[in-house]
C-alpha cells in the first residue's frame, strides 16, 4: 500500500450521465502501474473492447500524472493522456507538461477517467475534490488560448489551470491534440477523441501538495538528482539557453535532418535559417514548467521575415523540422506562425507538418494540381501556402478538409498512387529523424506502440553521441535491438510512468567519455537506482532498480497486448517503403537506408528480448512473468497464441 | 589535401565563421589535424579542443559520424573530409 506521492483518489467522470464519483486509486495498480503511461494503458486495456469506435462513447480519456507529479522531485509536472486513438486505431498515449498535471494532483486526483459522451458542448471543473459540469456552449469555436482565458473568467480565479481543445479539436481533426497552457498531449488525435465526447476542457485547482513516505530518503535522492543535473555538461548550457532547437544543427551535421517529405535528406540543411543560433536571436523569455530548473521551453519573437511580430512559444525541435525541414520552407518567422496557429488550433504540429510536406511533394510529382488544391500552389517552400493550409486543416475548409485526418486518410481519399508517399508507420506521421542514417531509433519508429513515436524509445545515443548504457555507431546494425529493447523500457520505467521528464532522462549526464565503458555502466545503473529511490522515498512502496525495470517492461507489453487484440501484426512493425528502399540522396549519411531484410534481423532479435514469438506475440510464460496471465487468457480467445 | 573544420558554439565565435579549410599532409589522423589548429588557429582554440589531450567532451565528427566509433583520434583524414566540432548538444 502506498504511504505518500499518490493523492489517493482516482475521478471517474460519466459525460452522458453527467456524473462524477471519486474512488480510492487502487493500491495494485499502483504497485504493478505506477502511474502516468502505466495507469493509461492499464485503464485502457480493461475498459476499451476491442474493436471500439475511437470517436464513439466507450472510447475512453485518461488523464494521469504519476506519483512523483506535485511533489518536489524536479521536472515531475508531467501528465499522459491516453485513449485508443482514432488516428492509428493503437493505443494513443500523449505526455504533456506544464502546471496542469501538478495542479490536478493538488486538486486531489492521480487520475481522471472520462467516459461516454455530453450531448451539449461541456467543460468539467474540478476544484480540491469538488466536481462539477458546466456549459461549453459559449466557448465552442474558441481558440485554446482564449478557451483558457474565457474559463478562468467565468470561474473567478486565474490560479485554475485548464486542458482544452481548439477547434481542431471540435471538428474532430485525427490531428487534433489537447493543449493546457501552451503545452500539447500532440500526435495520435486523442484532441478528436475529446471533441466527439463533446468536452471542451478540463479546469483543475486545488491546494493540497502529496504526503511523501519518507520525507529523509526522498530528499537525499533528490539532493543527488539535482547536484547531477548541475554537473551535466548539456542541461543548464544547452537545454536552458537554447531549448531543443540545437537539434536542427545536430541533425544536419549527422545528416538526418529530413527534408522535403524525406526526399532530400542530406541536401537541405538550413541551420543558418533556422538553427540554434539563429532561433536564440528571437528568445524574449523562458517558460519551465512547474519545479523545473532547467526551462527548455522558450517564448520566441519573429524579428524579422513574412510574418514579423509573431509571438510563439517554441518552436520545439520537431516543430522546426515538421513546419520547416519537411516542408522546404527556410522563413523562420513562417515556421513561428505555423507553430503559433498549431497551438492555438490545438493541432498537432508534427503530423501538420508531415501531412502539408506529402501534399507538397504530390504537387511537385504533378500527382495533384492547383484544382485539387484549390488555387494553392503548394509547392515545397511556399510558406504562404503552408499557412493558409493550416488554416484550413483546422477548419476543414477546402483542401484543407483532405489533409485534416493525416496522411493515411489524405492518400486514401487522393488515390493515383498517393499512398507511396505517404510517409508513416501504424497511421502516425514520421518525427523528424532520418532514421534512414539512425537505426536504433529506426526500429524505435517501427515497434513504438503508439507508431512513429520517437518519444517511447528515444535514442538519445545515435542522435547526441550519448555514452549511456553504451556509446554506438549509429549506422551500425549490431546491438541495436539490445539498444532499442533498453531505450523502450527505461523510458517507460524512468519517465512515462513515475512521471519524469524525458529530455532530462535522456540529457542529464549522458556526456561522458565514450572511452569509459565501466564509467558509462556505473552512470547507467545510478541513474536506474536513483529514480527507484526517489519512488520509494516518495511512495513507501519499497521499489529496487530490478522493478522498476519490470514496470517498464510490463506496460510496453501490456500496451502490445492491446494493439494485437485491435488486429495489429508483425507487417506494421517496419518502417514505410521510401526509408527501407531509397537511400539518402546526400550529405553525410548519403546511401543509408534500412532494407527490409534488415529490419526483419532486427525484429527477430527485438521480438526475443521482449519475450514474443516471431510473430510478435508474447509468450505465456513472458506474460505470467510480468503478472499478465490474464492476458494471456484474452489472447488466447482470439486465437492470438505464442507458438 | 583539404581539410574543411566545422565550427559551433565557442569555437565559433572564436574562430569568427562557421568554416576553416586547411590544407594538411596525405595520411594526417585527428590527433594531427588538432595539433594543426594550434597553429592555424591559435592557442584559445586548441585550450577549447582539449589542448594535449584532444577532445574532452567536445563531441567530433567526420563526415557526420562520431570520431569515437572510427580510430578515434588515430582516424586517418581523406581529402575533402568535413571535421565538425560541437559543444554537447541535446534536443529533440
Amino acid at each position: 500500500m502506498y504511504k505518500g506521492g499518490y493523492a489517493g483518489k482516482t475521478l471517474w467522470v460519466d459525460l452522458t450521465r453527467q456524473e462524477a464519483k471519486s474512488e480510492p486509486t487502487d493500491p495494485e495498480l499502483a504497485r504493478l502501474y505506477m502511474g502516468g503511461a502505466g495507469f493509461g494503458i492499464k485503464l485502457l486495456y480493461d475498459l476499451v473492447r476491442p474493436g471500439t469506435d475511437p470517436l464513439g462513447p466507450d472510447n475512453i480519456l485518461v488523464f494521469a500524472p504519476g506519483p512523483l507529479t506535485g511533489t518536489d522531485s524536479p521536472c515531475s509536472s508531467r501528465m499522459t493522456v491516453t485513449g485508443r486513438s482514432p488516428a492509428t486505431g493503437a493505443v494513443g498515449m500523449a505526455v504533456t507538461g506544464g502546471y496542469f498535471p501538478a495542479e490536478m494532483k493538488a486538486a486531489g486526483y492521480d487520475i481522471i477517467v472520462i467516459r461516454g459522451q455530453a450531448s451539449k458542448p461541456t467543460y468539467l471543473v474540478v476544484n480540491d475534490g469538488q466536481v462539477g459540469f458546466r456549459s461549453a456552449e459559449k466557448l465552442w469555436g474558441t481558440n485554446t488560448l482564449d478557451c483558457q482565458v474565457f474559463i478562468k473568467e467565468e470561474l473567478h480565479d486565474h490560479n485554475y489551470r485548464i486542458a482544452c481543445i481548439g477547434p481542431a479539436g471540435e471538428n474532430k481533426s485525427l490531428m487534433a491534440a489537447i493543449i493546457n497552457e501552451r503545452r500539447a498531449a500532440g500526435r495520435k488525435g486523442l484532441g478528436a477523441v475529446m471533441g466527439a465526447k463533446g468536452l471542451k476542457a478540463i479546469a483543475v485547482r486545488g491546494h493540497t501538495e502529496p504526503s511523501i513516505a519518507d520525507p529523509g530518503r526522498f530528499s537525499a535522492s533528490r539532493t543527488q538528482l539535482l547536484k547531477r543535473f548541475k554537473s551535466s555538461r548539456t542541461l543548464y548550457r544547452g537545454l536552458s539557453n537554447y531549448g531543443t532547437s540545437d537539434a536542427v544543427d545536430v541533425t544536419c551535421e549527422l545528416g538526418i535532418f529530413p527534408a522535403k517529405n524525406f526526399t532530400a535528406t542530406g541536401l537541405f540543411r538550413p541551420i543558418e535559417e533556422i538553427g540554434y543560433e539563429r532561433q536564440a536571436q528571437d528568445i524574449i523569455r523562458r517558460n519551465p514548467c512547474y519545479n523545473c530548473p532547467v526551462g527548455c521551453s522558450q517564448v520566441r519573437l519573429a524579428q524579422a521575415g513574412d510574418y514579423k511580430g509573431t509571438l510563439t512559444e517554441g518552436p520545439e525541435f520537431e516543430a522546426s523540422f515538421a513546419l520547416a525541414g519537411d516542408t522546404g520552407v527556410t522563413d523562420l518567422s513562417a515556421l513561428y506562425l505555423a507553430d503559433r496557429l498549431c497551438d492555438d488550433y490545438g493541432l498537432d504540429n508534427m503530423s501538420v507538418g508531415g501531412a502539408i510536406a506529402f501534399a507538397m511533394e504530390l504537387y511537385e510529382q504533378e500527382i495533384i494540381s492547383a484544382q485539387d488544391t484549390g488555387g494553392l500552389e503548394l509547392r515545397f517552400g511556399n510558406h504562404a501556402a503552408m499557412i493558409e493550409v493550416i488554416h484550413q486543416i483546422a477548419r476543414r475548409d477546402g483542401f484543407g478538409a483532405v489533409l485534416a485526418d493525416g496522411v493515411v486518410a489524405a492518400a486514401r481519399q487522393i488515390g493515383r498512387g498517393s499512398q507511396r508517399y505517404a510517409l508513416h508507420v501504424k497511421g502516425l506521421e514520421l518525427p523528424g529523424y532520418d532514421v534512414r542514417g539512425a537505426k536504433a531509433h529506426g526500429l524505435n519508429y517501427a515497434t513504438s506502440y503508439t507508431g512513429a513515436d520517437h518519444n517511447r524509445g528515444y535514442a538519445a545515443q545515435e542522435i547526441f553521441g550519448s555514452s549511456i548504457p553504451v556509446a554506438v555507431d549509429r549506422l551500425a546494425l549490431e546491438g541495436k535491438p539490445e539498444l532499442c529493447f533498453w531505450n523502450q523500457v527505461v523510458e517507460t520505467a524512468l519517465c512515462d510512468c513515475p512521471t519524469f521528464c524525458s529530455f532530462l532522462f535522456s540529457n542529464a549526464d549522458a556526456f561522458l567519455q565514450p572511452a569509459d565503458p565501466g564509467l558509462s555502466q556505473e552512470l547507467t545503473e545510478y541513474r536506474v537506482a536513483t529514480i527507484a529511490d526517489l519512488l520509494s522515498g516518495a511512495t513507501g512502496i519499497e521499489l529496487s532498480p530490478a522493478d522498476l525495470v519490470r514496470v517498464g517492461e510490463r506496460v510496453n507489453v501490456l500496451a502490445r497486448c492491446f494493439n494485437l487484440r485491435e488486429g495489429f501484426t508483425r507487417k506494421d512493425d517496419y518502417l514505410p517503403g521510401r526509408l527501407t528502399d531509397e537511400p539518402i540522396p546526400g550529405g553525410p549519411s548519403k546511401g543509408q537506408h534500412t532494407s527490409r531484410e534488415q529490419q526483419d534481423w532486427m525484429l527477430d532479435r527485438y521480438y526475443q528480448l521482449f519475450g514474443y514469438d516471431a510473430r510478435g506475440i508474447p509468450t505465456r510464460e513472458r506474460l505470467c512473468q510480468l503478472e499478465l496471465a490474464p492476458v494471456a487468457d484474452d489472447l488466447a480467445a482470439l486465437g492470438l497464441e505464442s507458438q | 589535401m583539404h581539410i574543411t573544420c566545422r565550427w559551433y558554439g565557442t569555437l565559433k565565435a572564436i574562430v569568427g565563421s562557421r568554416e576553416s579549410c586547411l590544407e594538411l599532409p596525405e595520411g594526417t589522423t585527428l590527433g594531427g589535424l588538432a595539433r594543426a589548429l594550434r597553429e592555424a588557429c591559435g592557442e584559445e582554440v586548441y585550450h577549447l579542443l582539449g589542448g594535449d589531450e584532444p577532445f574532452g567532451y567536445l563531441r567530433v565528427l567526420v563526415n557526420g559520424r562520431d570520431h569515437f566509433t572510427l580510430r578515434a583520434l588515430d582516424t586517418v583524414l581523406s581529402p575533402g573530409d568535413i571535421v565538425t566540432f560541437m559543444p554537447p548538444m541535446v534536443g529533440g
